[in-house]
């Protein structure tokens, strides 16, 4: 999968916080079609609170969101989600009153089109054993599937992930890593990952972005994304 | 035997009369976590659209059909203009429902008078040996109860509008981050148990009539269901309602109508002591 030129997703001075406190201060970024970007940063740094800034989970207080050309900022989550913004978040969020099968028919509920219902199954064969088991009956590892797998029911263009491998086994972790590699290649997915997993990123992304303060400050494009020494500078200079 | 047939009769009747009144709240309440205290005014509603649908002309059914349908417009226009600014803040919802109760009862009493009018149906009765006859209308309410209970539970449990509306209620933040309008679903989960208190109040309407104050006797036994059903809201109301139906039931026939609902208190009181989160809930005992 090549990655256009063309901007899928651009942020220009977002502001967004919490009550009295600033989090995202300005941040400025760009994402074109087809990229895989991780972003990296300390706790409170505002990776969080970027990606559920751009699901619109945390309202803007300054600054405009764009996707696919479309000026997104005071739109609420189920009209960006509608638009292809998908959104996967820490902790997961699987609705446990719903069975798995009923939280993957709950992905595709809102949208239009041919159910991606089979294509699910068979990218995710794990599921496909548990369709009956209530969501609260999953492992970490389960459950984390079962969201990706229930984000992309619905076609997303643009696929959120955050901390996609707190607390999963290490061979989840590495099945996840391929799953989206294939996703992007396969089916031309953007992906922007928050993650904390240095060795989970390095093998999958073409770009990683640190944040500090609310800001932006490394973006290493090319070998530069992967290098762990160069990373963990960053990481360092902004601990 | 005949006996027995009759207080049989009259404790599923007492049952059915719980789940009656408390269905509509099973969704607002269990479901949605709104404390409607105008619960009991929404019931009142019905009643008045039955009255409405006599004066008419409608066949009784149809008249129960319009109180379904208006109170649960009502209920929409409700949620849209006081509710839906207040989900998550238990005390301004309190309030605000408390001042909606006051109102409904000024409204109508001010526009149709404090006094109490009937609702007539005429279904006749069912000789139960030589000495009993039971009303069929009283049967009629047995099936409606069960009936509008088991549909909620179905409808809740195997439709798609169901499937949604449980995943809003219980994480309308993912909901709507997957493309859902959870106002939506609020607006229509509402709606619908205005229109089963609307029901209740037109089928209660042909036994105990219409008033403007009616409503205050039956948001408590709502409540009460409700609360004690637990997590729960339809499976709960069915639980509770059969307790306290046989309490009710049982010590009416036995002693009075009065004991029969000081008894079902006193139950309330005990078991929400020893299962304060309700019958059918998962979380731990009380200590």
């Amino acid at each position: 999968m090549s990655i256009s030129d063309a901007m899928q997703l651009e942020v220009a001075g977002l502001t967004s916080g919490y009550g009295g406190i600033t989090v995202l201060d300005g941040l400025t970024l760009n994402v074109a079609e087809g990229e895989l970007v991780g972003i990296l940063g300390h706790n409170g740094m505002g990776k969080t609170t970027l990606m559920r800034s751009l699901i619109g989970a945390v309202p803007a207080r300054a600054g405009r969101i764009s996707f696919m050309g479309s000026d997104i900022t005071r739109l609420p989550p189920h009209r960006r989600n509608q638009l292809g913004l998908g959104y996967v978040p820490q902790g997961r969020e699987i609705i446990k009153g719903l069975s798995v099968k009923e939280n993957l028919l709950l992905g595709q509920a809102a949208h239009k089109g041919a159910s991606a219902y089979q294509e699910m199954l068979e990218l995710f064969p794990e599921l496909s054993e548990l369709l009956d088991r209530p969501g609260s009956r999953l492992s970490g590892g389960q459950q984390q599937l079962l969201a990706l797998a229930r984000c992309l029911m619905g076609r997303p263009r643009l696929l959120l992930l955050d901390e996609p491998t707190e607390g999963i086994q290490p061979s989840i972790v590495s099945d996840i890593g391929q799953k989206l590699s294939r996703l992007r290649s396969d089916l031309g997915l953007t992906i922007i990952v928050v993650e904390q997993n240095l060795d989970f990123l390095s093998n999958i992304v073409d770009r990683s972005i640190i944040l500090r303060g609310g800001k932006i400050v490394a973006d290493l494009r090319g070998e530069s994304a992967t290098d762990r020494e160069q990373i963990e500078s960053h990481l360092l200079i902004s601990a | 035997m005949y006996d027995a047939i009759i207080f049989l009769y009259q404790v599923v009747f007492s049952i059915s009369l719980f789940i009656l009144i408390s269905t509509g709240l099973a969704v607002i309440f269990g479901m949605m976590k709104v404390i409607n205290l105008a619960q009991g005014e929404f019931i009142m509603l019905g009643a008045y659209f039955a009255l409405l649908g006599e004066v008419m002309g409608l066949p009784f059914i149809l008249s129960a059909l319009l109180a379904m349908i208006g109170v649960g417009l009502f209920g929409v226009l409700v949620e849209r203009l006081l509710i839906r600014f207040l989900y998550g803040r238990l005390t301004d919802t309190l309030l605000a429902t408390w001042g909606l109760s006051l109102l409904m009862i000024g409204a109508v009493t001010t526009f149709l008078g404090p006094q109490v009018a009937g609702v007539s149906v005429e279904t006749g009765r069912i000789a139960v040996g030589e000495l009993y006859s039971v009303s069929v209308y009283n049967l009629y309410i047995i099936l409606v109860a069960f009936a509008a209970l088991a549909s909620c539970w179905a409808l809740w449990r195997y439709t798609r509008f169901g499937m949604i509306a449980r995943a809003v209620m219980a994480n309308p933040g993912m909901t709507s981050a997957l493309g859902v309008d959870c106002h939506k679903y609020y607006m229509l989960t509402f709606g619908i148990g205005s229109a089963l208190s609307g029901l209740a109040g037109a089928m209660l309407a042909p036994i105990v009539g219409t008033q403007p104050t009616m409503g205050g006797l039956y948001v408590a036994q709502a409540f009460v269901s409700v609360i004690t059903g637990g997590e729960l809201p339809f499976l709960g109301t069915l639980l509770a309602g059969g307790l306290f139906g046989t309490t009710n039931g049982v010590l009416s026939y036995a002693y009075s109508q009065v004991i029969g609902e000081i008894g079902v208190f006193l139950i309330a009181i005990v078991l929400l002591r020893f299962l304060p989160h309700g019958m059918t809930s998962q979380k731990g005992r009380a200590q």
